[in-house]
């Protein structure tokens, strides 16, 4: 398994950097940083779908209130009309979540392998000397590669605390682009702890991490914002736009239900009123087929 | 029926990746000074080892590897971060640390003589001893030729890479691989340059010098032959790997490994190769030389006893781990008797006849 994991994800991704490295004039903050850039961008196929799918499970909520509160007392039939809402709009309820599982051993490979690059010591070097290609010799004399960046060395924490505070500040504001304010107020209160604590986790770790990973956490946080910008849209945030009402705003406007589109996701949802409303005309336009 | 799922990958997906960060950072990111293979000296029926948990320890070979002494105290609470190759000078004991710099240890008592600081910077290489005075580098960079019994320092050359090797002395010139690819010859008097020969990767290994000639391995894959004098290349050979290690020199041939896994012997005067030794893994450290035997340490927890003419081996010793038993440091004889420190933190005591082990130190976990 350590073999599979090597052979196919950390050394093609560990080989791309030092090229990358080379390539940029051996400067390994940019490397670091288009490395990232790309691996990001190569995997939106794979996070588009998640992000697809949690958007209409979003569009579901008010019908699957709906049902809920038909079938209260009867759970077979209520999974039953469940799948049946999800074969209709073409939803699987776990579409979402293969996309992400497939994305992790990108994350996680890319991490090890910005890692293992910055190698600092020889034992690390050594281990490093294992993946490098062969077919490349060259790459080879592009170690140990030079860490030093601004007043960063790269391969020890920022002394001035710069890049945690940036890796705090991002993470958090990914998140909360990303996480729709729910009205479940379990949920809710579970996403605001999350987005609080994971960011003071990440900044945490980037004081003990080289200052290098911690490049790679603002740089993924800035990607990652700029993509949902582009893609379903901020919704965590209001800053007078299109699709960044608050949640509010749905359980005083989702009549259908009286109960409101409760997000459950933390991860890339639409705008809690614009999900209501599209819930509301898609429980119209499935009434209406049948009437 | 609420849908948990997205909500639950939402929270499983950072928890998991903190998980995995905090572990990768042990293995391979924390700002723990990192480790490096354990070293060996040896003076006066006393092995000194150094490295792994950074811990300097004086062991008495007449029995079995007892501690004489270890610094710091077991009972210490000061940080303990001799991770340097250590080196005998004298009645002292040189060794590098991984940021309070260069120590010379009293070999009796292992009381603090004296100390260099290296901006705190590694000093990762074993110093070099000659007439009274010690040449070190470090990770600062710099060359330093120090007084030994006073520790005042003589001069400083700079380079532009990590120094993680010694250098190497002969006709009043130093020679001196560095991890910015170079290597430097300067006058040992002084230590104004000479001149300098640019490799085509890091260099982590002492030369060899003889024969007029200096030899040295570099991470790109190849050994070089320079003329002593001018630096003028006069051959190269390449392998399949890093060649990390120094370069051995011994009547006409010279003996290295490499992280292909092999232990080359080649004609010095021409580099044509005369035998290459296959081993189960990388072979770092500098091949050992004692009374017709060639001693090569691999990674696969193996010391090989080959014929240096032939290459054949003589017999192996295995040190029956190999994850933690692995071999990367220097062997050091004595007598009959070849020493050789195990990553696992423990030292061996062979018969260099026969390979049988005579005994096994475990200093780190003897109070």
């Amino acid at each position: 398994m350590g073999q599979i994991w090597t052979q196919f994800f950390l050394q093609p991704m560990l080989n791309g950097l030092l090229l990358l490295y080379g390539a940029l004039g051996q400067n390994f903050a940019a490397a670091i940083a288009v490395f990232t850039i790309i691996i990001r961008l190569l995997t939106l196929p794979l996070s588009l779908p998640q992000q697809r799918s949690a958007k209409k499970m979003q569009e579901l909520q008010p019908r699957l209130q709906e049902l809920q509160k038909k079938y209260k007392d009867d759970k077979e039939k209520l999974a039953q009309a469940q799948m049946e809402l999800y074969r209709e709009a073409g939803v699987n309820p776990l579409g979402g979540c293969l996309p992400l599982l497939i994305q992790f051993p990108i994350w996680i490979g890319l991490y090890q392998s910005i890692a293992q690059t910055l190698a600092a010591g020889p034992l690390q070097l050594l281990n490093l000397s294992n993946n490098i290609y062969k077919s490349l010799p060259w790459l080879s004399s592009l170690v140990p590669v030079k860490n030093t960046f601004l007043w960063l060395d790269l391969g020890k924490p920022d002394p001035l605390y710069i890049l945690p505070v940036l890796v705090v500040a991002t993470t958090w504001f990914q998140q909360k682009v990303m996480s729709p304010p729910s009205s479940d107020p379990q949920s809710a209160s579970m996403n605001q702890s999350m987005q609080v604590m994971f960011p003071l986790m990440l900044g945490f770790f980037s004081l003990q991490f080289p200052s290098g990973l911690a490049l790679y956490f603002v740089v993924s946080n800035i990607v990652g914002i700029v993509i949902q910008y582009f893609t379903p849209g901020w919704v965590g945030v209001s800053f007078g736009k299109k699709g960044v009402q608050p949640a509010k705003a749905v359980t005083s406007k989702a009549p259908a239900s009286s109960v409101p589109a409760t997000s459950t996701s933390t991860e890339a949802e639409p705008a809690g009123g614009q999900t209501a409303k599209k819930g509301q005309q898609y429980g119209k336009k499935r009434r209406k087929r049948r009437g | 029926m609420k849908h948990r799922i997205p909500w639950g990958l939402g929270v499983l997906v950072p928890l998991l990746l903190a998980f995995l960060f905090v572990g990768a950072g042990c293995s391979g990111g924390s700002a723990t000074p990192p480790p490096i293979w354990p070293g060996l000296a040896y003076a006066d029926n006393v092995l000194y080892l150094a490295g792994l948990d950074g811990h300097v320890w004086a062991l008495d070979i007449g029995r079995g590897g007892q501690e004489l002494w270890r610094v710091p105290p077991a009972d210490s609470k000061e940080p303990a971060g001799f991770h340097g190759e250590p080196a005998v000078a004298g009645d002292l004991l040189l060794v590098g640390t991984s940021a309070q710099g260069l120590y010379a240890l009293d070999r009796a008592t292992g009381q603090t003589r004296w100390t260099i600081a290296t901006a705190n910077k590694a000093v990762l290489a074993r110093p070099l001893v000659s007439d009274g005075v010690a040449y070190f580098g470090g990770e600062d960079k710099k060359l330093r030729a120090v007084e030994v019994q006073s520790g005042r320092v003589l001069w400083e050359f700079p380079t532009e890479g990590w120094i993680w090797a010694s250098p190497a002395l002969a006709g009043g010139r130093l020679y001196l691989g560095a991890m910015d690819h170079r290597l430097y010859c300067l006058d040992a008097a002084s230590g104004q340059k000479l001149w300098q020969f640019e490799a085509g990767g890091a260099i982590a290994g002492t030369p060899a010098v003889g024969g007029g000639m200096v030899f040295f391995g570099s991470f790109d894959s190849s050994l070089y032959a320079l003329d002593a004098v001018s630096g003028e290349q006069r051959w190269s050979f390449k392998t399949e790997g890093w060649v990390w290690g120094g370069p051995l020199l011994h009547d006409g041939v010279v003996y290295f490994g490499a992280t292909d896994h092999n232990v080359y012997a080649l004609e010095a005067e021409t580099g044509s190769l005369r035998w290459k030794f296959t081993t189960g893994d990388l072979v770092r450290a500098t091949p050992l030389y004692h009374e017709g035997t060639l001693y090569a340490a691999s990674r696969d927890g193996r010391l090989y006893a080959l014929d240096p003419q032939t290459g054949q081996q003589k017999w192996s010793f295995f040190t029956d781990d190999p994850k933690a038993g692995q071999l990367l440091s220097e062997p050091v004889a004595a007598g009959d008797t070849i020493y050789v420190a195990i990553m696992n933190g423990r030292v061996a005591a062979l018969d260099a006849a026969s390979g049988a082990q005579r005994w096994l130190a475990n200093p780190a976990q003897t109070k």
